[in-house]
């Protein structure tokens, strides 16, 4: 087992795959983005499946060829040709999945402690997308030279990765299992229905494709190839179209929101909802009531209730973007953007009006931090255009500051009405 | 020389140089995205002008690699300047076909990057065959393409200057990048010779 | 006449394969006999200047030394002729071409390859192959190709690495005769695993083991017993007990 392991090329390849996994990591992983929340974690190391796929592709490509070249699989024998094959294949895949789990380890750095667990179904979607790649790798080895096989499998792992996304049409990209990298935000959570497409569609190309590469083509126990390769052709097609027609209602990431069942509220005015991940440390509810208190005093009617979602807020509730680190400039940006519609101002007229409500929007939302922030933080506002027209407003009394603000608020979406424009300065 | 040409499947590198071309000129500034990590760098871009040219020295790498058999090993004639010479004359190949379809169809321009990419990668090939046999030499610019839609990504949304296939603007400077690049791989490999080549086999 | 002349050589650092090895082989047949991992490819590729020792030199006739230029070295690879164990064809090319290119590749024109490739196939019996393509002959045939390939051209020295592996009692034999039919004055230089191959053809025999020469003498004392010398004895026998263990 030892020479063995020592001779195949997967451990070889391990050493550049790592290396390259590293780099990535460097160069554009921001943890800020996943931190905190498992789920997120684990999506976003699926990115990873790059290098991981790439190892299991070549690495199945080469020992394919060197199998193919010996001549094992065309003498008697008491195992199966798939059999030995697998034999051969097996640490591609186990290696390649050890890359993806580094990785994930690499990205969890930080979240270890916080409650939660990382979905099931994406585990077994990575394995099965590493599978469809060693099988894909196998298929080369076997029927091209090793000389076309090695840099195609690179090729084909990459592009097919690549690919996806670059077609408008949504389902296609679940076919891949990168798609999973856009979740999930805290008040999100993964799909499982994206994964599963994945699961589905890689396990079907996985066992087509290895079928396809120890395919007898000549001898005693080849009769009947024509058919075998035509139920093989028709169950890829199959296969992909019975994944596409599951997909086919998934947007563009396979996110939906979260259940606030899982969040818990503070008895407190206003009554703000935190997810698990958000206790402790990370634990926001303080600012947010000392901003909501600011607001109030500054004369802003602030909704009885906090939560964490993506939804509009409503007079009732304010639903603001959340992460589970975030700075207090952060807390307070999402608190008070919250106060505007998700689209800040609708397009009314002509592009001239629609500047004229973003500007509108923007100062708004300046105000409102600005108010939000005082014994917080210093000088939260930086945007100059945004800091003049603070200004212009700041030129009215308190309440008519307040009055401005709040009759603003719903104009800014209701082309119906015009906004009331910035004071002259 | 007949039967050289023949062992090296000249016909087939010829018909994927050329099939090259025309569907680069056809797919122009086609590109695969690439998604990156949420919040990082937004999604990559691999045009398709820098992954279609890989296909030659490919097929070339294939070529070579398959008529090297023990008795062209120990060849009384020199016959590594002729597999220099072949991975040379479908530079020229391609060459002559992408200025055809330039001067044919002037709107085609993504076929010059092409060009540029193809004369750099077997460049990149002759000069990796000093460490390499053939079997292994297509792989150098391949990964070297990945690794600059990987990591080639500059911070204003360009492309750093390492991440040259990636370029679509088709710059003297480029060209002549690539043509140096030739140049050092031919001498190298004609260097190399034929030292060592059993070890590989 | 070809010899090596205190040659080192090793695929990695840490053994050699052979170490200080001298061997000179001259006119007539001469079979070589070792078990597996003998160093007898090894020894055949560097006098086919297949691969190059790391000390020492490879001669030919006593002053062509393929490293000493590039003329000596075509000149010594026209005279050498190389059958490895291991045979692919060349891709795309029939029989005929395959036997005319390696006459080419050995600097013979191409008018001329092809009239000697004619001959060359009959001295091996394929000549009713010449058309076919040289991808679906068998083992042997191949192997036989490749002895055409070595006549096509003349050589003075054909090294032939296994020539009868993976060949059947009946295309051993026919080997054999094969053998005969190699003009007089021609070097030929046989390796083999198996006993059974040794026969009265061989005016030498020389056995190997673990890169040194254990025995070099005519193939009737091989058959006979070992030589006086006790030592040599001992060794001869440990070497071919296991030639004998490795055919088991």
């Amino acid at each position: 087992m030892r020479s063995f392991l020592r001779t195949h090329v997967a451990v070889w390849l391990l050493i550049p795959a790592l290396v390259g996994v590293a780099a990535y990591y460097a160069s554009f992983v921001d943890p800020q983005n996943y931190r905190g929340y498992w789920p997120a974690v684990a999506s976003n190391s699926a990115i990873f499946l790059l290098f991981s796929c790439i190892l299991a592709s070549s690495s199945s490509a080469i020992e394919m060829s060197r199998l193919q070249r010996s001549g094992i699989l065309d003498l008697p024998s008491t195992r199966t040709r798939l059999l030995v094959t697998l034999d051969r294949l097996w640490p591609s895949l186990v290696l390649a999945f050890l890359v993806q789990l580094l990785a994930f380890a690499m990205l969890s750095l930080g979240t270890w402690g916080v409650p939660g667990f990382t979905p099931i179904i994406l585990w077994s979607s990575f394995v099965s997308v590493i599978a469809m790649h060693v099988a894909l790798g196998a298929v080369l080895g076997r029927y091209l030279p090793m000389a076309a096989a090695v840099p195609l499998s690179l090729v084909a792992s990459y592009s097919w990765l690549g690919f996806t996304w670059s077609v408008p049409f949504f389902p296609l990209r679940y076919l891949s299992g990168l798609e999973v990298v856009t979740c999930c935000r805290l008040d999100m959570q993964l799909d499982p229905l994206g994964p599963f497409v994945t699961v589905v569609f890689s396990l079907s190309l996985a066992c087509i494709l290895l079928a396809l590469s120890v395919l007898r083509w000549r001898g005693r126990n080849a009769g009947g190839i024509t058919t075998r390769v035509a139920f093989l052709a028709l169950t890829t097609v199959a296969a992909t179209s019975l994944c596409l027609f599951i997909a086919r209602d998934l947007g563009a990431a396979p996110v939906m929101p979260r259940s606030q069942n899982e969040a818990s509220c503070t008895e407190t005015n206003p009554s703000v909802c935190l997810f698990p991940e958000q206790h402790g440390k990370r634990d926001p509810s303080q600012l947010i009531i000392k901003a909501s208190d600011n607001l109030t005093r500054a004369g802003i009617e602030v909704p009885s209730t906090v939560r964490f979602s993506i939804n509009a807020s409503t007079s009732s509730t304010l639903n603001m973007a959340a992460r589970p680190y975030m700075k207090p400039e952060e807390v307070l940006h999402s608190f008070t953007s919250a106060f505007l519609s998700p689209q800040l101002a609708s397009y009314c007229g002509d592009a001239d009006e629609h500047q004229s409500r973003l500007l509108v929007a923007s100062v708004i939302q300046g105000w409102l931090l600005d108010r939000a922030s005082v014994d917080i933080i210093e000088d939260p506002v930086s945007d100059p255009p945004t800091r003049v027209g603070i200004e212009q407003v700041e030129q009215l009394s308190p309440d008519g500051q307040a009055l401005w603000v709040s009759t603003n608020l719903p104009r800014l979406t209701d082309c119906s009405i015009s906004v009331l424009e910035l004071p002259p300065s | 020389m007949t039967w050289w040409l023949t062992s090296h499947r000249y016909l087939v590198a010829v018909a994927v140089s050329l099939g090259c071309v025309a569907l680069g000129a056809l797919l122009g500034e086609a590109r695969l995205l690439v998604p990156t990590a949420s919040g990082g760098v937004p999604f990559g871009e691999l045009p398709v002008f820098a992954v279609l040219p890989l296909l030659v020295p490919i097929v070339v790498g294939t070529a070579l690699d398959g008529a090297e058999r023990p008795p062209y090993v120990v060849s009384a004639r020199r016959v590594y300047r002729y597999d220099v010479l072949f991975s040379a004359t479908f530079v020229l190949i391609y060459a002559a076909a992408s200025i055809l379809v330039v001067m044919v169809w002037p709107e085609l321009t993504a076929t010059l990057p092409g060009l540029r990419n193809l004369v750099a990668f077997i460049g990149l090939q002759l000069v990796s065959g000093w460490w390499l046999p053939y079997r292994y030499q297509s792989s150098v610019p391949t990964i070297y393409v990945f690794a600059a839609a990987t990591f080639g990504r500059a911070d204003q949304g360009g492309v750093s200057a390492w991440a040259w296939p990636l370029e679509s603007s088709a710059t003297p400077t480029g060209f002549a990048f690539a043509v140096g690049l030739l140049a050092v791989g031919m001498m190298v490999s004609l260097h190399r010779g034929d030292r060592g080549r059993l070890r590989h086999w | 006449m070809i010899e090596l002349q205190n040659c080192t050589f090793s695929y990695s650092r840490k053994r050699d394969v052979l170490q200080g090895f001298s061997l000179g082989i001259g006119g007539g047949r001469t079979v070589i006999l070792g078990p597996n991992g003998a160093g007898k490819s090894t020894l055949l590729a560097l006098m086919a200047n297949a691969l190059e020792p790391s000390s020492g030199r490879v001669v030919l006739d006593g002053t062509c030394d393929p490293h000493a230029s590039k003329h000596d070295r075509a000149q010594f690879r026209r005279a050498v002729a190389w059958l490895p164990q291991q045979i692919y064809p060349f891709p795309s090319l029939t029989v005929r071409e395959q036997v005319a290119y390696m006459g080419w590749l050995k600097g013979l024109s191409r008018s001329e390859s092809w009239a000697r490739s004619s001959s060359a196939l009959d001295t091996v019996d394929l000549r009713e192959n010449s058309d076919r393509p040289a991808r679906g002959l068998s083992g042997g045939q191949l192997r036989r190709v490749g002895l055409a390939g070595a006549l096509v051209h003349r050589a003075s020295v054909i090294l032939l690495d296994e020539p009868t592996a993976g060949l059947d009692p009946s295309q051993r034999n026919r080997f054999r005769e094969l053998l005969l039919r190699i003009p007089d004055g021609t070097a030929v230089l046989v390796s083999t695993h198996q006993t059974e191959d040794v026969h009265d053809s061989y005016e030498r025999t020389v056995l190997i083991d673990e890169g040194v020469i254990l025995f070099d003498g005519t193939i009737d004392q091989f058959v006979q017993g070992t030589p006086q010398d006790m030592d040599m004895r001992d060794r001869v026998f440990r070497g071919y007990s296991r030639l004998i263990a490795s055919e088991e």
